[in-house]
């Protein structure tokens, strides 16, 4: 038996731009069982959707080793392996009905005769809670919460074993994303499936993961439980980020003890030592020059901090 | 301070008129800062462009504002040419296709200095640099030359704030201020926009999906839902005791981070009501015979706590 789903060993990508590498993934290492479901967080430019596409098998890392059931994939896509994509207004063919697209993975790997792609996608469509009368119409005229239906019945299709989800709700209402939220989790539970969920929302992470791994500029700085995390953040990075998250709750107000003047990090530099140095109330002449390793908190609970 | 009476937006669709707004009336005092809540669809930008006068020429727009003892009717647009930018300043939900990319970001402020305060071009671009500092746009004197193309996301919607405050203006209208920026730099947005409120006694309208931005600045807050305003109150009333079913909906529907919420988040999806019902029937799980054949009416429940529905949640 193998009990690691997925294995990323130092992985590391880098876009050129002007000519110069930049280093969007930076060496990330972590395992993943099968049947969880881990958060990649972090801001804008840290690198998770990066991370998500090297998994996916649409970037080839430069460096470092994908590693799934056993098997390396690095660099090639695998059909247990899909992506749903961050924007589906943007993701899905504008000139290809919402039958031909949720039928249009099984068509690539030839599979099934006509008929039998047509009642799969049906069935699918109803598990992931839309109306078969929509099976004729084109994304445009489908509203946000229907579209990212579309785009993971798209992926499911192919009976995938680990879904990677990038920003799944962040362009939906809130009532439309919980019901998004709670249609992942049955599937989940249903399909036996494993989630990497790219979030930028912390909240949105606490629903569905176990697991959450924190990016900064291309560094993973923390990863263990949701609960121990977002209970006992180690890293100066993981705390500054959960103060920031808006408290829906009135009484719990935190604005005047926001810093106004740290910006966040330009991802053309990298900062010698921690790359959160910058930024970091704590950070000393240490964290400046030497790079934090990994150390153990709690069982599975790691942080790269100097100060932790 | 300001005042607005049943204002209605409308456009014409296949001969007939679709209210996006459906008689609003509302105030906010100096000094305070009331939120706007909805989702898309809700006529919260709408509202926010009527009370710019910006809405596309085609709109049919009803009602009318008070601003300092005057009477403005909203289909009298040229009225808001001398309003805006001076009176009532404007933050755009999307600071990356607000900013003219061909021009340096600077000029957006100092534009707006010459045409409405009259200033020299020299003491236009030195006010504009102090007022980059302030906002914590640095080093001031490079930024304001750079492009947008040169700032990252938060620079930019300071920019946009600097932009609409540079004149200022006693009422700030922000539509979605925060919502395409990262998490930390979204903190810093409320940030700047509450110390403006508390520096000028300005009054604040924040346009919002983001029910936990509304609680972390608003002090009273405004639902709505299809274009109809269903609950006003307090923020505290608001989220201790939501009394239309539709703001409970809005609040169980967020994900926290101290709890999960899946287990109770309701299947129920929407339809567009009949003309003679409440908005929020379709999807409502209290909704009786009643809510379906008749529309119900704004009412006070207590002092400050409006609602709309026949039977709110006690």
């Amino acid at each position: 038996m193998n009990d690691k789903e997925l294995k990323i060993i130092n992985v590391a990508y880098s876009y050129l731009d002007d000519s110069w590498p930049l280093a969007a993934v930076d060496g990330v290492s972590f395992t993943l069982a099968p049947g969880s479901a881990l958060g990649l967080v972090g801001e804008s430019g840290s690198g998770k959707s990066t991370l998500g596409k090297c998994i996916a098998g649409l970037l080839c890392p430069q460096r470092g080793r994908i590693i799934f059931r056993g098997q390396e994939i690095t660099g090639n896509t695998n059909r247990d392996i899909q992506l749903v994509f961050q924007d589906s207004a943007t993701a899905l063919n504008p000139r290809m009905k919402v039958s031909a697209l949720v039928e249009e993975g099984l068509q690539i790997q030839r599979i099934g005769s006509a008929k039998e792609r047509q009642k799969a996608a049906t069935e699918l469509l109803q598990t992931v809670g839309l109306e078969l009368s929509l099976c004729s119409r084109y994304p445009y005229q489908l509203s946000g919460g229907q579209r990212q239906r579309v785009a993971l019945a798209r992926t499911l299709i192919l009976k995938p074993q680990l879904l990677i989800l990038d920003e799944p709700v962040s362009s939906l209402d809130v009532t439309a994303g919980a019901r998004l939220l709670a249609l992942l989790h049955d599937l989940k539970a249903k399909h036996h499936l494993t989630y990497i969920l790219i979030s930028h929302d912390l909240a949105v992470v606490r629903q569905l993961c176990q697991r959450v791994a924190v990016m900064y500029a291309g560094k993973l700085v923390e990863i263990g439980e949701v609960t121990t995390v977002f209970s006992q953040p180690r890293h100066y990075y993981t705390k500054m980020l959960l103060a920031s998250h808006p408290v829906p709750d009135p009484r719990q107000r935190k604005l005047p003890e926001t810093n106004i003047y740290s910006e966040p990090l330009d991802p053309t530099l990298r900062p010698t030592g921690c790359r959160f140095h910058p930024r970091c109330p704590a950070a000393d002449s240490h964290c400046r020059r030497i790079p934090p390793g990994f150390k153990e908190f709690a069982k599975g609970h790691y942080a790269a901090c100097h100060q932790a | 301070m300001l005042e607005i009476r049943e204002l209605k937006v409308g456009f014409p669709e296949q001969g007939e008129i679709l209210w996006v707004v459906k008689g609003s009336t509302f105030s906010v005092t100096a000094g305070e800062v009331l939120g706007i809540v909805g989702e898309s669809g809700s006529g919260k930008s709408m509202t926010a462009l009527a009370l710019t006068g910006l809405l596309p020429p085609e709109a049919i727009v009803q009602g009318e504002m008070i601003y300092q003892q005057k009477t403005f009717s909203f289909d009298k647009r040229e009225q808001w040419q001398k309003l805006r930018g001076t009176e009532i300043g404007l933050v755009f939900q999307d600071p990356a296709s607000s900013l003219n990319p061909l021009y340096p970001v600077g000029r957006s402020v100092w534009e707006a200095l010459r045409y409405h305060l009259q200033y020299s071009e020299e003491k236009a671009k030195k006010e504009t640099e102090k007022l980059f500092s302030a906002l914590g746009i640095l080093p001031a004197a490079k930024r304001v030359r750079q492009y947008p193309h040169q700032l990252s996301g938060g620079l930019k919607q300071r920019v946009m704030l600097a932009a609409a405050i540079c004149c200022r203006p006693a009422v700030l209208i922000a539509d979605e201020p925060t919502t395409a920026l990262d998490v930390t730099v979204q903190a810093q947005i409320l940030k700047l926009l509450h110390s403006y409120v508390e520096l000028q006694q300005a009054a604040l309208v924040l346009i919002s999906h983001d029910l936990g931005v509304i609680a972390q600045i608003a002090e009273r807050v405004i639902v709505m839902c299809q274009g109809v305003i269903v609950e006003e109150a307090s923020v505290y009333e608001l989220y201790q005791q939501p009394l239309h079913p539709y703001t409970k909906l809005l609040l169980t529907s967020l994900p926290r981070l101290d709890r999960a919420i899946l287990h109770q988040v309701p299947q129920a999806s929407g339809a567009a009501a009949a003309d003679k019902a409440c908005v929020f029937a379709k999807r409502c799980q209290h909704c009786q015979q009643q809510c379906l054949t008749k529309e119900p009416v704004l009412k006070t429940m207590t002092p400050g706590h409006l609602v709309c529905c026949h039977f709110p949640l006690l």
